[in-house]
């Protein structure tokens, strides 16, 4: 029973924030097989594979899998990407380890209330993984599910009976589970500071986990909403999102007056200011590790602050630069495309004060460092090409190509992956009291740098060549007979790149037993996590380092002088 | 305590998101093409505005002269709510009107009845003498007079 009460339901920050990082740990795992085994597919579309048919036996009948299960397969990539690793990972499991530590919190602020976030999460993950067990398998809309094929049932796919309505269940508990935690990260920000933390003293990962917890408030019952109206087309008769006149396999549909572009509204509502939620935790995890290895102060913390608000905001106005094509007003495409051009002005600023940040310090390249010099690459690399996608002239040309795909996984997903290794190698002597191997860390970066350009670069060729997204099958179109070689140089590089993760993998389970022990204080970083004390009482801002006739070259933020 | 009076505000903004989206989901349904019908909302219905209202006077006052008595009385009220709505919509099915005869029905029975889920958290609320709950409670009177006017105007 104890046992139960401290390792499994516990009400403890510190365990909760480790559960979301394994339950991340489990969903990337499961994510990355399954992108190696659609990017296989892609070049070898015949292979006949026997533990195929054993997985899928309708899916991959006599081991070829059939178009309906790249697509279910891609589904369910990009649900347990966005939603539970990039969504859990950096808010939930480091957030909610380290903010209260931070801010001098003797834990969240309604401690039950995080453990029930935690495990409706959980629910929400085998809800979603139940879709591959059910009749007909899991849904193969997407993560974005536009209906109308989201919203008709069996009929207009395998997977879209019983599989869909797992999946609308699933993000429904996943936004409660999300509202429940937004709601205690920004209670306890505001009310749980400990004396002397003002606002304007916090680390900009209280920022970023606090203004995170803010879009999530805003955005997530939005989708709830959203879920709500598909289940009820599905399964109560009503036409939010179904037109009249609608054939399907030679049946027509009863159904009158709804529109496909409502759910796209609602959805894009929330899955624009999703991808903040994703990567604002990072930029202030970034920001922290970029300031103690340079052993500078940051460079416009004031700024920085402002830049994510800014983020914040604008997220929420640039959700039609989604839907250019969808038949949109060209003057509301205009208006979109301004607003989401307008975000690269704080990007730029927060890009310009990481740089700022760094110059002329004294760099230190451990691996969280090099993690952090890597977020800004790509977070810089994958920001550039959105400038071509925020334009509806150059969008309807780009829109459901590999260059959208490139796009995405570079901004998106490494570069909230790269913020997360970056946390991982930092925290991980305060997490679990010993040192991760270093060379191996940097072994691990430089190959997985290396290997997500090679991923996601030639995506953006294929793209220009005009190459579709979520195609399982490229023998038909001439016009790509040449982009063959591309295809298996983006595979190879994912296997590569998937392979040199177990470099990590392996670092990160044999430190947690084996590792040298740590200091308490292993990087001489200012911020209360590094000092633990019962009461602590905060003097200064979180970055103090290089100080002139200081004892050491930083000062922590409870020292008084 | 102050930090369930501002995690009661955040819910709150939660809650008043989720029911925004639904209203400017809609408006725009109705915007779509001509098949809305004008639903005719029990007078129940509006009769229920003023039980709510009256509930949270009762919470209200309860409140201020720190009476255990009254505090039940409003958490009775809100339960006579939750068994008026039940009739609400049994009048209106008897009308013809259910959850898939009409956009405008579907949407009256989703709004009612997510309402009356968050109302019915808010009795348990009560019942539970949370310090925050008149908070909440409060909201969602105001809520359902805003639902009722929200179909009046439409009509």
């Amino acid at each position: 029973m104890t046992w139960l009460r401290t390792h499994v339901f516990s009400t403890d920050h510190k365990v909760i924030g480790k559960q979301y990082i394994s339950l991340a740990f489990f969903s990337v795992a499961l994510g990355i097989m399954l992108s190696l085994i659609m990017r296989f597919h892609l070049i070898r579309p015949d292979a006949k594979i026997g533990w195929f048919a054993l997985l899928w036996p309708t899916g991959a009948t006599g081991g070829i899998m059939t178009p309906e299960l790249y697509l279910s397969l891609m589904t369910i990539h990009g649900t347990l990407m966005v939603f539970f690793v990039l969504t859990t990972a950096p808010q939930g499991g480091f957030g909610n380890y380290f903010l209260p530590l931070q801010i001098g919190a003797p834990d969240m602020a309604f401690p039950v209330l995080n453990m029930l976030s935690f495990w409706t999460t959980f629910l929400a993950l085998l809800t979603l993984l139940a879709a591959f067990f059910v009749e007909g398998g899991a849904p193969l809309g997407g993560w974005t599910a536009y209906p109308p094929l989201s919203a008709l049932g069996q009929i207009a796919g395998p997977g879209q009976g019983l599989g869909m309505d797992c999946w609308i269940v699933s993000i429904a508990l996943f936004s409660i589970a999300s509202l429940m935690g937004a709601i205690n990260f920004i209670t306890t920000v505001l009310d749980m500071r400990t004396q002397g933390m003002d606002l304007m003293r916090m680390p900009l990962t209280c920022w970023g986990w606090f203004i995170t917890a803010i879009i999530s408030l805003l955005a997530f019952g939005v989708l709830l909403a959203a879920g709500l109206l598909l289940l009820m087309d599905r399964n109560l008769g009503t036409s939010f999102f179904l037109p009249a006149g609608l054939v399907v396999s030679d049946q027509l549909q009863n159904h009158s007056g709804g529109s496909p572009i409502l759910w796209q509204h609602l959805f894009w509502f929330f899955g624009h200011p999703e991808v903040y939620i994703a990567i604002l935790p990072g930029m202030g995890i970034v920001s922290t590790v970029l300031s103690v290895f340079s052993r500078k102060p940051i460079f416009g913390y004031k700024a920085m602050v402002f830049a994510m608000f800014a983020i914040a905001l604008l997220g929420f106005l640039v959700w039609g630069h989604h839907m250019f094509i969808s038949g949109m007003s060209p003057y509301s495409a205009m208006t979109f495309s301004v607003l989401t051009l307008a975000v690269g002005v704080p990007s730029a600023i927060k890009t310009f004060n990481w740089l700022g940040t760094i110059w002329g310090g004294d760099l230190h390249f451990t691996p969280a460092m090099l993690f952090a010099l890597g977020f800004v690459s790509v977070f810089v690399s994958g920001g550039l090409t959105g400038l071509f996608l925020g334009q509806p002239a150059i969008d309807l040309y780009f829109h459901d190509t590999y260059f959208v795909v490139g796009h995405f996984h570079m901004i998106m997903g490494v570069a909230a992956i790269f913020a997360m290794f970056s946390a991982m190698y930092y925290w991980f002597p305060k997490m679990h009291g010993r040192m991760m191997n270093a060379p191996l860390g940097h072994v691990h970066f430089y190959l997985t740098f290396l290997g997500v350009y090679a991923i996601f670069i030639p995506m953006h060729f294929l793209g220009i060549m005009g190459a579709p997204r979520r195609y399982s099958d490229f023998k038909e179109l001439e016009f790509l007979a040449d982009a063959g070689v591309l295809q298996k140089f983006t595979t190879h590089s994912a296997y590569f790149t998937a392979a040199v993760q177990l470099i990590f993998f392996g670092n990160y389970f044999y430190a947690k037993r084996r590792g040298p022990a740590a200091e308490v204080n292993p990087w001489r970083a200012t911020t209360l996590e590094w000092q633990p004390s019962s009461r602590p009482e905060v003097h200064r801002g979180p970055d103090v380092y290089s100080l002139p006739g200081a004892r050491e070259d930083f000062v922590m933020q409870q020292d008084k002088k | 305590m102050k930090r369930q009076t501002t995690a009661v505000i955040l819910l709150l903004i939660a809650v008043g998101m989720v029911f925004s989206a639904l209203t400017s989901a809609m408006f725009v349904r109705r915007g779509l093409g001509g098949d809305w019908i004008a639903l005719p909302i029990p007078a129940l219905a509006l009769w229920n505005v003023l039980v709510l209202a009256a509930s949270s006077a009762v919470l209200e006052l309860s409140r201020r002269r720190n009476s255990r008595t009254l505090w039940w009385a409003a958490t009775a009220l809100g339960m006579l709510f939750v068994g008026l709505q039940l009739q609400v919509w049994r009048d209106l099915s008897q009308a013809g009107f259910t959850v898939s005869t009409n956009p405008s029905s579907s949407f009256f029975y989703l709004l009612s009845s997510l309402h009356a889920a968050h109302v019915i958290g808010g009795i348990a609320a009560l019942a539970a003498a949370a310090s925050a709950a008149p908070l909440y409670w409060h909201a969602m009177s105001a809520l359902w007079a805003y639902i009722v006017l929200l179909f009046r105007c439409l009509q």
